[in-house]
């Protein structure tokens, strides 16, 4: 929920892997973290690979480790003779081959901003990352918020302020003439968190690192090769969950200083990797490749032989259709859901249906530091914007309204019976109206003349009609004629324009929810000293309020801070930055795919991924089924 | 020498005296021989009348606002639905469902709706506008301002003629289409005057060239050089007696660009790169696209309005060409 843009949506109409990152919705059992939030209760069950302290750390534990026993995780496949697995779940028990090539659109607009998982502010390289790098500490399921050893086999806190990682040693670099293969120790660690927090280059220069707020006044100690041992400046009850977040990937030290200066330019050599897979090609305008890195620690994984992300079928809907209907590619999602249902339809035994919440809120982003400086005139564009119309215009009706929590996160996201009380959230739109045109005309806004809404690229694309939408809406909201809405790009008219204040009126997805939950990302996004705090909020009562939220070990303290941080940001129109809703995406994939997904498609069903990003989990659940009829020769015999 | 002193322009030989008057009855009577002759500039006539009534009127014959989404009012909105329910009736979601993907020939909407539940009718007629507007103007731009360097080019010759003839060679080198998509993507916000004038850079080198050409035959007539004889200075001449004298040849060219710069707008906006907030047949190509095998309507009915101007425009163009050159008349 940070305010950088994201790029296209990992998980917009693009099965991308919807199916292969976990973006179908988990139907019918998301309340695990809203009741735990609620309660504060949690109940120890397993700690994947953590070593659980005594005393005042069991409660931050239990927040980032544990899980309720009704929501076992899908059982890991097991290892079975003829070079084939077999899933263990009763429910699921799909059929595995070892091996194949799988080719989807799983990175949305892959528009990358940086090779360096430090430096970008888009969503991308952190998603790209993720199957090539790890992280200290993942998600088993990331919508849950249970946590298992990734670089970390374990670790214990007893304060949420101290944490200790016994880091693996069976860890190596892939081997490349940068790393030679060297063995990934907590000194590599070590590095990841301190040149973020120092915010620097080699060179003495000081760019915009996305995540420095998180790790500033981080104290790191290594006290041998594989123990990391970080002091926070103060408690901190989400940190693991932000250690886990998609884009928190260590990169290799040597790498990542060799192409500081080059960091926009794609290249598969600025990123080895110690993941399952190692990228075989990066480069801008051609297909992003992955293959099965022989070296990785989890020996069982990958089961296939690669990934391939075709470049450019995001952007045209009708070639992305055609190529999976070819078997170009294994999924796919139309932006409009009934030409998805009407294909998965036509072809039920050979193709599933999977749902997905999608993570990358749709986002109105005013500039507070040009036209919008007078915050009246925020609350009327809080209130203009039609959500729920736009959610049926562009979605058919898949979604919801997001507030300044979105849906995904309901643990701490404002109940859906409060929020249609409020501005901008009613559902009386002669209401809104009024009151939107009342304080426009009190803001001065008449007198602000052409008002530009811009549309990046990445959306027009499935959405191409975008901009006579948008324009209409806050005419004829407002009752003005002074709208207008015209293209742009994140990569050069937004990004780069954020620090300084200088970016466009935009709206389009922004980056996506990375963490159930929501503490961090709002003090990124909202706190004085938020480092993508992009309307400079600068409020003392809701910093307090996000301080304390963020520090708190008690969930249901947590939750109570955090609605009450809503409310000061709902008050005021979230600052400029205002969540509009949060869609489903109905993807179609054949049936010859096990997908990385929460609970397979069975019995009619659709399958139920992850909300949110679980590319990481690729390498265990993503497979082919080698018992589907669409499991064809062209489909087995596939190559990079 | 007095302005009554110069001779009057003569016409040359085999070109068109344009200062001619015709009463009306024998301007419809030639109008329908011109038709009886050719039948197909005749059609091309009639299409081209028809899409001018369209433009021009279209505020009164649309019969809806082209942007308007029409809705149906939605009695089983949950608002405090949560997501899994929205996912399994995505009908809970709004207080108000679109009227998207209607079929042609409702009475409500003529032609159908597209995906936002807007009337296509009234998006091809306020497409209409705008393909003619920038079909127009952009022929304007092309052929006003190649004629006039068109003109100096082929009348002064020389360097002058020189350094313009290269100057269209490097336009010319480029492919169209390229060289548009180029000017326009270079531009932060292209806006529809832009694409105007983009398209009227991109169609100036053809007009040049053709003008030229025929400034080069008519110099040399024998009252050109009449009127040097007699002291008329270069605009004079320019003017007065090579200007009426080539004036068939811009028409046509003229004429015939119209539906060039149509289509070339319609393939700017189906590829995502015209006048971003406006109505255009190219762009409704493309929004139909997603559903093309479900809902062809959006495109089939745009993308017919295209292939009817253009035609429409391509054919009365030529038969502007046959009738003013006496070598194709009556073939």
């Amino acid at each position: 929920m940070q305010r950088t843009p994201g790029g296209g949506p990992r998980g917009h109409a693009n099965a991308r892997a919807d199916l292969l990152q976990g973006e179908t919705h988990q139907m019918g059992q998301s309340d695990y973290w809203l009741r735990k939030a609620q309660t504060g209760r949690v109940t120890r069950r397993r700690f994947v690979g953590g070593i659980t302290a005594a005393g005042a750390g069991a409660a931050s534990l239990s927040l980032v480790g544990c899980g309720d026993d009704d929501d076992d995780d899908a059982a890991e496949p097991t290892s079975a003779p003829g070079g084939t697995t077999t899933a263990a779940s009763p429910t699921t028990a799909p059929a595995v081959v070892d091996g194949g090539v799988y080719t989807g659109v799983w990175l949305g607009g892959t528009q990358f901003d940086s090779v360096d998982p430090h430096r970008g502010q888009r969503d991308e390289v952190g998603w790209l990352s993720s199957y090539v790098l790890n992280k200290i500490v993942r998600f088993s399921n990331p919508d849950t918020g249970d946590l298992e050893g990734d670089l970390a086999e374990k670790w214990e806190t007893a304060d949420s302020q101290t944490f200790t990682f016994a880091v693996r040693k069976d860890v190596k670099w892939q081997n490349t003439p940068i790393t030679n293969g060297r063995q990934l120790t907590a000194q590599d660690l070590k590095w990841h968190i301190e040149r973020q927090a120092a915010g620097k280059l080699l060179d003495g220069s000081a760019p915009s690192f996305r995540f420095k707020s998180d790790w500033t006044g981080v104290k790191v100690e290594t006290p041998d090769d594989y123990t990391l041992k970080l002091t926070l400046p103060a408690p901190n009850g989400s940190f693991l969950t932000r250690l886990s977040a998609f884009f928190a990937n260590v990169p290799n030290r040597e790498a990542t200083e060799k192409f500081e200066g080059a960091h926009g330019t794609l290249t598969e050599e600025a990123m080895p990797g110690t993941n399952a897979f190692t990228l075989k090609q990066w480069r801008t305008g051609k297909d992003i490749i992955l293959q099965k890195n022989p070296g990785h620690f989890r020996k069982d994984q990958p089961h296939i032989d690669g990934m391939v992300n075709p470049w450019g079928l995001f952007e045209d809907p009708n070639a992305y259709r055609l190529a999976f209907e070819q078997k170009q590619v294994d999924a796919w999602s139309s932006p409009d859901p009934s030409v998805t249902k009407s294909v998965i339809d036509a072809n039920k035994d050979n193709m599933t249906e999977s749902l997905t919440g999608v993570a990358n809120t749709v986002l109105l982003h005013l500039n507070v530091h040009k036209q919008f400086k007078d915050p009246r005139l925020v609350k009327a564009m809080n209130m203009a914007v039609d959500r729920r119309q736009r959610i049926q215009a562009f979605h058919q009706g898949l979604g919801q309204v997001s507030g300044p929590v979105t849906w995904l996160q309901e643990g701490f996201a404002v109940k859906p019976e409060d929020l249609i009380k409020r501005p901008g959230f009613r559902t009386d739109r002669a209401i809104e109206m009024k009151e939107a045109r009342e304080l426009w005309a009190a803001g001065g806004g008449p007198a602000l003349g052409d008002i530009d809404i811009r549309i990046p690229d990445t959306w027009l694309g499935p959405y191409p009609d975008t901009n006579q939408v948008v324009k209409k809406m806050f005419n004829d909201a407002l009752g003005v004629s002074q709208f207008t809405s015209t293209k742009c790009t994140y990569n050069e008219d937004i990004i780069p324009n954020l620090a300084k204040g200088e970016y466009p009126n935009w709206m389009a997805w922004t980056n996506s929810v990375n963490s159930p939950d929501p503490r961090i990302d709002l003090y990124t996004s909202f706190h004085s000293k938020g480092s993508q705090n992009w309307s400079r909020v600068n409020n003392p009562e809701l910093d307090t309020l996000l301080e304390n939220a963020r520090v708190t070990s008690d969930l249901a303290k947590a939750r109570e801070l955090v609605l009450k941080a809503q409310d000061i940001l709902l008050e005021n129109g979230m600052y400029g930055a205002i969540n509009l809703y949060n869609y489903i995406s109905r993807s179609a994939f054949w049936n010859y795919v096990n997908a990385n997904v929460k609970v397979q498609a069975s019995a009619g069903k659709p399958a139920a991924g992850y909300n949110l990003f679980a590319g990481h989990l690729a390498a265990k659940n993503l497979s082919f089924n080698p018992k589907s009829p669409a499991y064809t020769d062209s489909v087995k015999n596939r190559k990079f | 020498m007095t302005q009554t002193q110069q001779p009057a322009a003569l016409p040359a030989a085999g070109y068109t005296d344009f200062r001619r008057r015709r009463s009306v009855g024998s301007t419809l009577r030639r109008a329908g021989a011109l038709a009886r002759r050719n039948k197909l500039g005749a059609v091309g006539v009639i299409l081209v009348l028809l899409i001018l009534f369209v433009a021009i009127f279209s505020p009164l014959i649309k019969r809806y606002d082209d942007t308007e989404s029409f809705q149906t009012a939605n009695p089983d909105f949950n608002p405090t639905a949560n997501p899994f329910e929205i996912a399994a009736n995505p009908g809970l979601a709004s207080p108000y469902i679109l009227d998207r993907w209607e079929s042609p020939l409702g009475s409500d909407h003529w032609l159908g709706t597209d995906q936002f539940g807007r009337d296509i009718y009234s998006r091809i007629v306020v497409g209409a506008r705008l393909a003619v507007l920038i079909g127009v103007g952009a022929s304007l731009i092309a052929v006003i301002s190649g004629s006039i360097v068109g003109l100096v080019s082929g009348y002064f010759g020389g360097k002058i003629d020189l350094v313009i003839q290269r100057f269209v060679d490097a336009i010319q080198a480029f492919p169209g289409l390229v060289l548009l998509m180029l000017i326009v993507s270079i531009m932060d916000r292209p806006s529809l005057t832009l694409m105007i004038v983009a398209l009227g850079f991109l169609g100036f080198a053809t007009s040049v060239r053709i003008v030229r050409s025929s400034v080069l035959g008519v110099s040399q007539a024998a009252f050109v050089e009449a009127a040097r004889s007699y002291g008329a200075t270069d605009i004079r001449i320019m003017l007065q007696h090579v200007l009426p004298n080539i004036l068939a040849p811009i028409l046509v060219v003229f004429s015939i660009s119209i539906g060039a710069y149509i289509l070339a707008e319609a393939s700017l906006s189906f590829l995502g790169l015209g006048p971003a907030d406006k109505t255009t047949w190219g762009k409704m190509v493309n929004a139909g696209r997603v559903a093309l095998d479900l809902h062809p309507w959006e495109s089939v009915i745009s993308g017919a309005a295209i292939t009817l101007a253009v035609l429409g425009f391509n054919l009365a163009g030529d038969a502007i060409r046959d009738e003013l050159d006496p070598r194709l008349r009556g073939r």
